[in-house]
């Protein structure tokens, strides 16, 4: 096992991997602006391209990694923020339980685009159809696009300070032309640059803890709780509507932390036990469950009961080696002003975070185009990544870090050298059919006579082997019980069991006797068989002999 | 090499006279390791194996069906003697199959033979699998034999396609161009099960013939006639292109059966309807394959040939659903707008909206029929969209809310009323409503919680309450027996003499008559609850109504079964997590009836673990927005008072308050910190020292008791530096426990709940 690391500068493009020294530069990737890079199932990685309307896809699953453009995906506008809308949950034969391989040709629902108007593109990825354009998502310039709870929301930020929760439905939905959205939060003052969302999300957004934390220039950190059904204001609204069944609808502001810098990017442990902040001036490193003298630690991001309004608290992050005086004596009394004290991780121009699968390294992508790997703990630089190019100036800034765990096949192989057999020859074979093009023009989801063309595969079903044939390399002792259910059944005939005792006449008189008796009998109606057949057969002939006489006389005469 | 194992030879010998145990045992051992040896290749396992082969050969069916079984588990345990033998049993079984289905009908006349196909078939079926992938030997073992192998199963499939079906089918599959000469020959076959013998199929069956229907398509057509997508000419010919043709021959048999029903229903009421109609796909290119079907015969004389067109409409949606759900070596066109529109047209087929054909309205027979089949006519919908949404998940996204208003259409209104549910109706089309909650239940699991169409969604949960409850067969015979009551009394007699034997037990024991719900039903409409409790706040009345049907089911289960089924506990945790509008939690009912269930969520809520030294912060129920306004040393008093008023509280909460209020203190309004960044950091600066001095001065004892406080707990908690470790369950404690500290904590300040909701309301007039 391995972790892949995917970069982009603004040049560049580079896959790269956590603990093992292999690099491939990635052809002709060029970017412009953050997350506009982004990862479509295990296989592909769409870019979209500084100044080309153009999304070049490379492939970069296992052994097929190539440098070259594998695709290029023509679009109607140079996109700035790119997002995929995966179709997990996709319960294949939820109803008869049977688990299906994933297809060769899988991709995921959605893809989502911003421009630099912030305009928001939607396309169906099976058909390449454009489902809709939301032109003035945002006022301005969109800076991130993220689908959360499986993809039934999704979350935009953008310059103009807002960040807007939209539901996946509304945004593809036939009947909804005007998608509006779930909510606005508009608490920033200047341009949103990076939010991040709890990696682990509940089945619905009522009940999930789940924390969205949105950073700004105006150099604050924002949390908010997720859960909608808590707010009872809006809900009591829409019950004065007459709404018969509602729910609360803004998320809750649970607490802001401020800078003195402005905050260009963040990333969040994958269990929300601490956050790191990239700003111009470094990286920080923010625990959130925050240690305090002793052994009292406070939940920074504490959310008080359902009933109350809240105002969110606020407080200041200070760099730890500024604070002065002794190390942990001011930690209670900077707590009670508000001032909580934060690690700087790293000094450089941080552009682009990720952290790892363990939440022990972070990834920080800086503005000079190379990405540090550091270890959180030790605040130490393990390696640094760079770009495979000969001028290292040019690079520009890391605009994209994505981060994935993949298994490093030769270790989990049973015979080495031996390559994935059935896997390469399907996946190379001519039958991958292409990513269909994207569209242009918005389609007419209005008109029911349009046929909505997707593509698609189903996967093969987990074990081939209908259950009623047992395979007996699966399960033996079924296979046996099967076998035991027939041979009863060949048991119960008497011709056949004596036929069975025949063999056995040499060791069991007894049988060899009934066999005997049975065989007499048989040869006598056999016998008598024989005797009507024959006596059957005669006549016939004889009828048979009389007909064709007549047949004979017929002819004679004519 | 040891000689601590039975010699294969040994073994072989004894294959010959063995049966019951011994024969049991013999395979048992041929599955040892020890034999797959290449020394003993030579000698044993091909002695083996000539056994075998006597065996397979041999005129006795008990020894042609022990040796299938033995070649088969050598086969599959044995990569040697599969290798170099495989081609050799899998060509003497076949020949055998062969044999014996020459002489079909005398073979199945005796008892045993059925059981000889089968053992035949599966053997074979088995051979084929484990060969499939080994790239030699399906080669030289496989394919040439399945030439012969392919036409002795097709004739074979239509005495037995229960049996050889699945076996075709993986062969059509994997084995598509050897197949191709005798595929003219299967669909004759197939199209004359579909035709004539379809509905006395089983269910299985059924969709196996489907779907070996469906894999007849696989075959590409070599010339190149797809001109039906200009944009995508350039793309030459698409693999899928004859199964693409299949799919819209099938997809376009529905226009003219749903145009059937406009002789039934007046379409003309409903221009959407009719446009919709229009606009079903219908077959460009006059196909002949289409024309297997029959034409139906409808009568409207004789009412219950109308059963024509739910059935007819059955076949299609079982052959549409093989074709859009069987999995495909290459990507398909899916035309999921057409379907969608065909399942929406088939769900308007309702007498809803629409009436019925002013010359039909008298025959009361011809309306019996009509009421009987339009729900089935529906229900077709219904299955197709269950059968796209859990294949293709949210491909079809953009259709959910469309479906979820069609779904509307299907739920029964009683004549005449504003909106009522028509119960009689809703009971009699159980199977369809169970349906009908999984498709929602799909749905809704991709949807988020604002829908243009939640009218459905109350009206789903009156007709789930409905469903769920034991349904009595005699309760309609009780309703007439009241009403008789009111009648003459001669005339109720005379109806007990008539029937009296038959009837006694029904009115003695009535319970015996009464039809309970299987766990299925109770899974799939308690996830329906889950998702409805999850999005919505429901009115009081549902919920209420949710709340009891879940206490009352969870008990009769415990008490039935002695535990609670999983679907019931997770309806529990979820009514606990969301009271709706209800004041009053449940969690004390739902623990007691989880009593020694061992439940981790409830143990969960009702301990809820935080760690030693945590920080709380608790809400202050006077502590409003507006009075934050004040001057500083109000606010430094009020803290004092209050926690003087706690005096009694835990040491905990009063240190943290106090540090609470201190921070509430310092940073008065953080909205306006955040309009106004550049004055705010001096205000904050200055405000931050005064306050310190300020609080210092006038809470004195609060900061000797704070002192205090966290001595006591470095003494108590010596195990906190792992707290990082811990956080994650924290989050989670903390966040589910949320209510239950906030109730405590209200518990003792205020006792009163209600008071909470006071505030609420003050909050909201403040807003």
């Amino acid at each position: 096992m391995d972790e892949q690391v995917v970069f982009t500068t603004n040049t560049s493009g580079t896959i790269s991997s956590v603990h093992s020294f292999e690099q491939v530069n990635l052809r002709q990737c060029s970017t412009q602006s953050r997350n506009s890079c982004v990862q479509v199932g295990s296989k592909y990685l769409f870019v979209a391209q500084a100044q080309k309307a153009l999304i070049n896809v490379y492939n970069m699953s296992g052994s097929f990694k190539r440098e070259s453009v594998e695709q290029r995906l023509p679009l109607p506008e140079v996109l700035k923020c790119l997002e995929v809308v995966q179709n997990t949950g996709v319960q294949y034969d939820s109803i008869h339980g049977v688990n299906h391989n994933l297809p060769e040709f899988n991709l995921p629902y959605l893809l989502l685009g911003s421009t630099e108007s912030g305009k928001l593109y939607i396309w169906e990825l099976n058909s390449g159809i454009l489902l809709n354009v939301k032109p003035m998502a945002h006022y301005q310039s969109i800076t991130k696009i993220k689908s959360i709870l499986n993809g039934k929301y999704i979350i935009t930020s953008g310059n103009d300070s807002r960040v807007i929760i939209w539901q996946t439905v509304d945004l593809v939905s036939a009947s909804n032309d005007e998608p509006k959205p779930v909510c606005i939060l508009h608490d920033h003052t200047l341009p949103v640059t990076d939010f991040q969302v709890s990696s682990s999300q509940g089945k619905f957004l009522s009940c999930a803890g789940t924390k969205l934390f949105t950073v700004s220039q105006d150099a604050t950190l924002r949390c908010y709780d997720l859960s909608l059904i808590g707010s009872k204001k809006k809900q009591k609204k829409q019950e004065e509507n007459g709404n018969e069944v509602s729910i609360g609808k803004a998320p809750r502001l649970l607490a802001t932390f401020t800078l003195p810098y402005a905050i260009k990017s963040i990333s969040l442990d994958p269990a929300d036990r601490a956050c790191y902040i990239g700003t111009a001036d470094g990286c920080f490193a923010l625990n959130l469950f925050y240690k305090l003298k002793g052994n009292t630690i406070v939940n920074l991001l504490q959310s008080t009961g359902m009933n109350t309004i809240q105002k969110s608290r606020v407080f200041s992050l200070v760099q730890r080696s500024l604070v002065t005086g002794g190390e942990n004596q001011d930690l209670d009394s900077l707590y009670s002003i508000g001032q909580l004290v934060c690690d700087k991780l790293l000094d450089s121009n941080v552009s682009c975070l990720e952290i790892s699968m363990d939440g022990t390294l972070l990834m920080i992508g800086d503005t000079e185009g190379k990405v540090s790997i550091a270890e959180i703990y030790s605040k130490q630089i393990i390696r640094t990544i760079q770009t495979l190019t000969t001028s290292q100036a040019s690079v520009g800034e890391v605009t994209n870090i994505l981060v994935n765990p993949y298994r490093t096949e030769s270790g989990d192989q049973l015979f080495e050298g031996a390559t994935t057999g059935k896997h390469t020859s399907s996946s190379n074979g001519q039958n991958s059919l292409k990513i269909p093009n994207l569209q242009r023009a918005i389609f007419d989801n209005e008109n029911k006579g349009l046929s909505h063309d997707i593509w698609f595969q189903i996967g093969e079903p987990e074990t081939e082997a209908d259950p009623s044939l047992a395979l007996p390399l699966n399960d033996f002792n079924g296979y046996l019980e099967h076998i035991k259910s027939q041979e009863s059944m060949f048991a119960h005939i008497g011709r056949i069991s004596s036929d069975v005792k025949v063999v056995g006449t040499e060791t069991d008189a007894v049988s060899s006797f009934d066999n005997q008796t049975a065989k007499d009998e048989e040869i006598t109606e056999l016998k008598a068989n024989i005797e009507a057949l024959t006596h059957a057969y005669k006549e016939l002939r004889g009828m048979h002999e009389k007909l064709y006489e007549e047949h004979q006389h017929v002819l004679d005469k004519q | 090499m040891s000689e601590e194992f039975i010699a294969a030879s040994t073994l072989a010998k004894n294959l010959e006279f063995a049966k019951g145990n011994e024969f049991h045992t013999i395979l048992t051992t041929l599955r040892s390791p020890v034999y797959i040896d290449e020394q003993l290749l030579k000698s044993e396992l091909s002695f083996l194996v000539t056994k075998i082969l006597k065996l397979i050969r041999s005129s006795n069916d008990f020894d042609l069906w022990k040796g299938c079984h033995t070649s088969v588990v050598v086969c599959a345990y044995n990569p040697l003697i599969l290798s170099t033998h495989g081609g050799q049993l899998l060509a003497a079984i076949y020949s055998r199959l062969e044999q014996k289905t020459g002489f079909y009908s005398s073979v199945v006349s005796s008892s045993h033979g059925k059981q000889l196909f089968d053992t035949l078939v599966s053997s074979m079926a088995v051979i084929i699998d484990l060969v499939k992938n080994k790239p030699t030997l399906s080669r030289e073992a496989l394919v040439p034999k399945l030439k012969a192998i392919i036409p002795t199963l097709i004739t074979l499939s239509q005495y037995e396609p229960e049996l050889v079906l699945p076996v075709l089918k993986k062969i059509l599959k994997r084995n598509t161009t050897t197949f191709k000469p005798f595929v003219n020959k299967f669909r004759t076959v197939l199209t004359s099960l579909i035709k004539s013998d379809y509905a006395s199929l089983g269910s299985k069956t059924q969709i196996l013939v489907c779907e070996n229907f469906a894999y007849l398509h696989l075959l590409k057509i070599q010339a190149s006639n797809t001109s039906d997508d200009e944009s995508q000419a350039h793309h030459k010919v698409y693999p899928d292109a004859n199964w693409r043709t299949g799919l819209l021959t099938i997809l376009s048999q529905f226009k003219p059966i749903i145009q059937l029903c406009e002789e039934i229903l007046d379409f003309e009421q409903d221009n959407e309807l009719q446009k919709l109609v229009k606009a079903l796909p219908i077959d460009t290119e006059s196909n002949n394959e289409v024309e297997f079907l029959p034409k139906l015969k409808l009568d409207f004389n004789a009412p219950l040939t109308l059963w024509e067109i739910p059935q007819r409409l059955s076949l299609l949606v079982d052959m549409l659903v093989a074709f859009i759900s069987l999995p495909t070596p290459f990507p398909i066109r899916v035309p999921l707008g057409s379907i969608n529109s065909v399942c929406e047209v088939l769900l308007s087929v309702s007498q809803k909206y629409l009436p019925l054909k002013k010359e039909l309205r008298r025959d009361n027979e011809l309306n019996g029929s009509i009421n009987n089949i339009l729900p089935q006519i529906q229900f077709q919908g219904i299955r197709l969209w269950e059968n796209v949404v859990s294949k293709y998940g949210k491909c079809g996204l953009s259709f959910f809310e469309g479906i979820l208003s069609s779904i509307e259409l299907f739920i029964p209104l009683k004549k005449k009323s504003n909106n009522e549910i028509d119960f009689n109706v809703v009971g009699s089309l159980k199977y369809e409503f169970f349906t009908v909650f999984r498709l929602v239940n799909m749905i809704m699991s991709h949807l988020g919680h604002q829908l243009n169409t939640v009218s459905v969604v109350s009206q789903l949960i009156d007709v789930a309450l409905f469903l769920s409850r034991d349904r009595t067969l005699v309760d309609s015979l009780f309703k007439i027996r009241k009403g008789n009551l009111k009648q003459t009394k001669t005339k109720q007699s005379k109806k007990n003499k008539n029937n009296e034997g038959a009837l006694s037990d029904i009115f003695t024991h009535p319970e015996l008559f009464v039809f309970k719900n299987s766990i299925n039903w109770f899974n799939e409409i308690n996830e329906f609850f889950i998702t409805s409790l999850n999005n919505w706040i429901l009115p009081s009345t549902p919920h209420i109504q949710i709340l009891k049907y879940s206490i009352t089911q969870s008990l009769r289960l415990k008490e039935e079964f002695g535990y609670i089924p999983e679907s019931f506990v997770n309806l529990l945790r979820c009514e606990v997590l969301h009271p709706g509008n209800e004041r009053v939690s449940i969690l004390p009912i739902a623990i007691s009836l989880l009593k020694n269930a061992n439940d981790d969520m409830f143990e969960l809520l009702c301990h809820p673990k935080v760690p030693v030294g945590m920080i709380y912060q608790l809400h202050k129920p006077l502590d409003l927005g507006e009075q934050e306004e004040e001057e500083e040393e109000d606010m430094s008093e009020r803290g004092n008072s209050l926690n003087e008023s706690y005096s009694h509280a835990i040491a905990d909460t009063k240190a943290f308050k106090a540090l609470d209020n201190l921070e509430n203190v310092v940073i008065p309004e953080p909205e306006r910190t955040v309009s106004r960044p550049v004055d705010d950091a001096a205000v904050f600066k200055k405000r931050s020292v005064e306050e310190v001095s300020e609080g210092e001065i006038t809470s004195m004892n609060k900061k000797v008791k704070i002192v205090e406080e966290v001595t006591l707990e470095t003494s108590e908690g010596t195990t906190v530096e792992t707290i990082v470790a811990q956080t994650e369950v924290e989050v989670k404690s903390a966040d589910e426990s949320e209510g239950e500290e906030d109730e405590e904590d209200e518990e003792f300040e205020i006792p009163a709940i209600e008071l909470s909701g006071d505030e609420d309301e003050d909050g909201d007039n403040d807003e």
